[in-house]
């Protein structure tokens, strides 16, 4: 109440200044055009007495009628959307898998067109109501509500989202990344004749069980390629066997640098996928993952 | 007062003879016996049935009536008959270390290969490197006798033994060819070595093909297999003050009997004048055979006659010899036995590992002959590792001094992974002692060759594994 | 990796083959082998991108046939050769190369020819396919063929059976522990003296090789012991009429026999009275599965009787149909 009071003040001391015609979201009522009239034929005195008079008397009407609301710029859009839904409401719609693919503006970028905050759930009413509109039989939807949804769609740069083509760099190193549970493989292959380093050890000494060498090697064995290259890789958090795996994905992708030709083959030894399980969370009133504390009778 | 003498003797050094041995074990042979266990339960004597036509006692009559009525009650709930769980049968004493440590060379169901034998004039020779040979069969029995073979080497897997000749095999080889040379030429020769490498690389496997090879040429060879048996503190020991080192009489008498056994026909040919010290006496052996004997019958005096042997080997024209001990780094360190100060011993006052260090370091000479040891790959010992490198500690770090001296002057042996071409031969090898079942090619031999990192031991587990 | 082992002989498989038989329906869409027998091509267009219209020579010689002039040559072109014959200013203006009389040259474009005996370390196949035919856009080396082998898969490289055997040893999910136990136990079935043929009737499953060969392949030796003394059915108790219990017997899946086989066998191997470890105890119970001497063989007979016992009690649904088995041993 405070600030809208202050704000009526401060207009009123504008209308004094008259800066009234500078200011677009008001207008007068009557009492402007009086006083226009009254400037075309008076001396500067006689218009000074009456703008005085006039200004004393004058109610500003804000433009919007939302002027007095927190978020009137807000306000404004989702009126004018919601006017223009019930306008269109009885055109015939299609079903939301069949209506034209759009994105609108994320929140964010919703925040930057408004202006100001904007809280998520209005956000959503927007959403609701342009999804309903856009849902509308695309040979039927008025040019106007075309229009009118142009600039609730997200405008995506295509040619900065394109992924970067890796390659092979100036000596000869292909890298990838590989992970599994908390351990991460940074993987670098050359072409060679078979020699593996990981963390500046042999193999051997940092992988000590047969199964968890197959595993990391796997990439290469599955396509009889193990005298082809050569590996060096930094392996960090986690045990051996995740080690080992994150390993065999690092591989798969520094291999698939140097021959792309490999992907069906890899995809089917089962080297490129990511194997998305971790430990399971620990849940209040649970004594671990799933464990519950024994039950007791009372 | 009474106390006084005691407690200057505890004071005071230790004493002639202290004997440090186990306590015995007491195992109840039967139920008879009063049993001091836990296991009360299964111990016990089966109780004894009650017979009322016999006129058990008026108890027993007692509890037998109350079981009636209470059979004869309908809602009386049946018991469950508890499973008392059956008691296995113990093993004798020794029985499972027997089972242990039982070596089998020979494996009837895997088919025959016929390989080139291991003779000793193969030896040194580069051209046999990258070769795998089949151990001579008059060989196979001393080399058993003394020990070379271990639990857990391929030996097990095919019809005969064999092992694969390595560059390292070729210098080892030489060495012993030098030796022989010097025989001849009737010159002086000691050569002293240190195998070192990772687990599984081959260090006991190229002990026993320097065995081999000095079996054939005749040499009398002396083999402490396993040092672990020295230091653990499973076998008796006591301080001799005459040698002034710890003594394990039990264990050199057993030494003695390996000895015996491999290296008889020679011992037998050797004649002996000197007269040496055993016990509180001095005799004379006819022969080294007899010196050997003597300690095996009477294991007080076992120690005595070690070092009489050893003594004896070391005069000139004797055969020259090959003096071996695997698991070096676990007598470069302190020991597990245990002074009368409850202060653990350091292995060099061990007897043998001392005497055997002074023949390693060039402290004491054989005028002709090898002095090898094998490191183990635990426990980790940092003086011993860096000692090998050659390189001196750091001024902050825990050092144990005797270490670096005890090893002077021997060379170090390096067994480094093998090479691809040898991981071929050892693959087809494999194929035909049908242990390896896929096709030899260049890409299954890189693929072996990087999973094993060229380690013999996981090359031949790799193989083994089957892959379907 | 190794190609795929011939388990072991069935006369079924020995046959006098000059050349590879295809059976079109075996092929997948993925395998480069092609189907021997061709599809003629398709004379209507099977997409929009395919011309519609007929060839310009086609369409010129129609043309001509309805406004009487002469047709070009459908057939054939004309040759070269014969023009330059007929016209001495085409045999004017030949290239040189035409004008020769004979077209044979001393060398030849064509691939040459490797010596075999030029003692390349290469082997000599690699260097034909590369040769024969050029490496796919993207690869570097010759692909390899899809399919992938058997076993080739990273989470499925050991055998069914291995698996299963392997899971039912480990405790505590102590894998790594309990594939050492399963390594161990197979290089005990190796190096044992082969098993002997029972003398009581001892129902090893068909298809078992000659037992004296068992040893050199202990994960067929497992297999065969395993597989065995596997029960077919289980007899499951349910409340019948008056309060009694209905003995129903009911199949199980190969998954299932080998587990109850495994429960047995390895319940058998506990009972013995030696205190060796658990490899040395299961590989001995396998060989006396293989023997018959093992208490595992009691079990099985026992169910089986009480199978057929009950066999009245099955309930046999006639609209279902049960799919046949075509699998033989070993199932893999």
């Amino acid at each position: 109440m405070a600030a809208a009071s202050s704000k009526t003040i401060r207009c009123c001391y504008r209308v004094a200044d008259g800066l009234i015609s500078s200011n677009p979201q008001f207008r007068s009522r009557g009492t402007v055009t009086l006083l226009q009239q009254s400037r075309a034929f008076s001396t500067t005195q006689k218009t000074s007495q009456l703008e005085e008079s006039i200004a004393l008397r004058t109610r500003l009407i804000p433009a919007s009628a939302s002027y007095y609301n927190a978020n009137p710029e807000y306000c404004d859009n989702i009126l004018a959307l919601e006017e223009l839904l019930r306008k269109h409401e009885t055109l015939p719609t299609v079903p939301g898998d069949q209506a034209p693919q759009v994105k609108w503006k994320t929140l964010v970028e919703y925040r930057d067109m408004i202006g100001g905050y904007v809280k998520p759930s209005r956000y959503n009413r927007v959403s609701r109501i342009l999804n309903r509109l856009n849902r509308i039989e695309p040979s039927l939807l008025p040019q106007e509500t075309k229009e009118a949804l142009e600039p609730y769609k997200h405008v995506a740069n295509e040619h900065l989202n394109i992924p970067r083509p890796r390659t092979v760099d100036g000596l000869g190193r292909a890298y990838g990344c590989g992970r599994r549970k908390t351990s991460v493989a940074r993987v670098y292959v050359v072409e060679g004749n078979g020699e593996v380093m990981i963390n500046g050890k042999p193999i051997m000494d940092v992988f000590p069980r047969l199964h968890d060498r197959e595993s990391a090697l796997w990439p290469l064995l599955s396509t009889s390629r193990m005298d082809k290259y050569n590996v060096w890789a930094v392996l960090e958090g986690g045990g051996t066997t995740g080690q080992a795996e994150a390993l065999t994905l690092g591989l798969a992708k520094a291999l698939l640098v140097h021959e792309p030709a490999l992907k069906p083959a890899l995809r089917r030894a089962g080297c490129v996928t990511r194997d998305p399980r971790g430990v399971e969370r620990k849940k209040p009133g649970h004594l671990k993952a799933r464990k519950m504390p024994t039950w007791v009778k009372r | 007062m009474v106390l006084l003498p005691l407690s200057l003797r505890c004071l005071g050094a230790p004493r002639l003879p202290l004997v440090l041995r186990p306590l015995p074990r007491v195992f109840p042979t039967s139920g008879a016996a009063a049993s001091f266990t836990t296991s009360s339960t299964l111990l016990a004597n089966p109780p004894k049935k009650a017979n009322p036509q016999k006129g058990g006692n008026v108890k027993n009559l007692k509890a037998i009536a109350a079981k009636q009525r209470a059979s004869s009650n309908k809602f009386q709930h049946k018991r469950k008959k508890r499973d008392i769980p059956e008691r296995k049968r113990q093993y004798l004493d020794g029985q499972r270390k027997i089972i242990k440590n039982t070596i089998v060379l020979s494996n009837t169901n895997a088919p025959a290969i016929t390989l080139p034998e291991m003779a000793k004039e193969l030896a040194g020779n580069p051209e046999t490197e990258n070769t795998v040979f089949e151990i001579p069969g008059s060989v196979v029995d001393k080399l058993r006798h003394i020990e070379a073979f271990k639990t857990g080497q391929h030996w097990p897997y095919f019809q005969k033994p064999g092992t694969l000749v390595r560059k390292e095999s070729t210098e080892i080889g030489a060495m012993i060819n030098a030796v022989n040379e010097a025989r001849l030429n009737k010159t002086e020769l000691h050569e002293r070595r240190i195998l070192d490498g990772v687990k599984g690389s081959g260090r006991s496997i190229l002990l026993a093909q320097a065995m081999a090879w000095a079996f054939q040429s005749d040499w009398v060879v002396i083999s402490i297999p396993n040092s672990l048996d020295l230091v653990l503190g499973h076998t008796e020991y006591e301080y001799d003050t005459h040698w002034n080192v710890w003594v394990q009489k039990e264990y050199t008498a057993a030494l003695l009997q390996r000895i015996h056994k491999a290296n008889a026909p020679l011992l037998k040919n050797l004649k002996s004048t000197t007269p040496h010290r055993v016990g509180k006496t001095e005799k004379t052996f006819q022969t080294l055979l007899k010196l050997v004997d003597a300690g095996i019958e009477d294991s007080t005096v076992s120690h005595d006659i070690f070092m009489a042997l050893i003594a004896e080997l070391s005069m000139t024209d004797r055969p020259p010899v090959l003096f071996a001990l695997d698991n070096l780094s676990l007598i470069s360190r302190l020991s597990e036995n245990r002074d009368t100060g409850f202060a653990k011993i350091h292995a060099h006052d061990l007897g043998i590992p001392n005497i055997f260090l002074s023949y390693l370091n060039g402290t004491k000479d054989f005028p002709r002959g090898l002095t090898i040891a094998a490191t183990a790959p635990s426990p980790r010992t940092p003086d011993l590792t860096l000692a090998l490198k050659g390189e001196k500690p750091g001024p902050w770090d825990k050092t144990d001094e005797r270490i670096a001296p005890s090893i002077k002057g021997a060379k170090v042996v390096k067994c480094d992974p093998l090479r691809k071409e040898e991981v071929k031969t050892l693959m087809d090898w494999y194929t035909a002692g049908g242990i390896y079942k896929g096709a030899v090619t260049l890409e299954t031999v890189a693929e072996s060759y990087a999973l094993s990192n060229g380690n013999p031991a996981e090359l031949f587990k790799g193989c083994l594994r089957l892959k379907y | 990796m190794p190609p795929p082992r011939t388990l072991f002989l069935r006369t079924s498989t020995l046959r006098i083959a000059t050349r590879p038989i295809h059976y079109p329906a075996l092929l997948r869409c993925y395998s480069n082998k092609t189907s021997p027998q061709s599809t003629p091509p398709p004379k209507t267009p099977a997409t929009p991108a395919q011309d519609a219209l007929p060839h310009v020579s086609e369409e010129a010689a129609a043309t001509a046939g309805i406004t009487g002039e002469t047709k070009p040559e459908l057939e054939q072109g004309t040759p070269i050769q014969e023009m330059i014959n007929r016209s001495a200013e085409a045999r004017k203006n030949a290239p040189s190369v035409l004008k020769t009389p004979s077209n044979k040259r001393s060398y030849s474009t064509e691939v040459t020819p490797i010596d075999a005996g030029a003692g390349l370390e290469a082997p000599a196949n690699i260097l034909s396919m590369s040769l024969e035919e050029p490496l796919p856009p993207g690869a570097k080396f010759p692909l390899p063929t899809l399919p992938i082998p058997a076993r080739g898969h990273l989470q499925y490289r050991y055998s069914p059976l291995m698996v299963q055997v392997t899971n039912f040893l480990m405790r505590h999910g102590k894998k790594a522990t309990a594939q050492s136990v399963m390594d161990h136990v197979l290089s005990i079935l190796r190096t044992k003296p082969a098993p002997k043929q029972s003398i009581t009737y001892t129902p090893l499953i068909p298809g078992t090789p000659p037992l004296s060969s068992l040893p050199s392949d202990p994960l067929l030796y497992l297999q065969t012991a395993i597989d065995s003394v596997a029960p077919l059915m289980k007899i499951i108790s349910v409340k019948g009429a008056g309060g009694a219990k209905d003995m129903i017997p009911s199949p199980l899946n190969i998954r299932q026999r080998r587990r109850m086989a495994l429960e047995w066998i390895v319940a058998a191997a506990d009972k013995k009275k030696d205190r060796s470890g658990l490899a040395e105890r299961f590989a001995d119970e396998i060989i006396a599965v293989v023997e018959g001497r093992s208490a595992a063989w009691d079990k099985r007979n026992q169910v089986h009787r009480t199978a057929i016992q009950s066999r009245a009690n099955v309930v046999v649904d006639g609209r279902r149909q049960s799919k046949k088995n075509t699998r033989r041993f070993p199932y893999n």
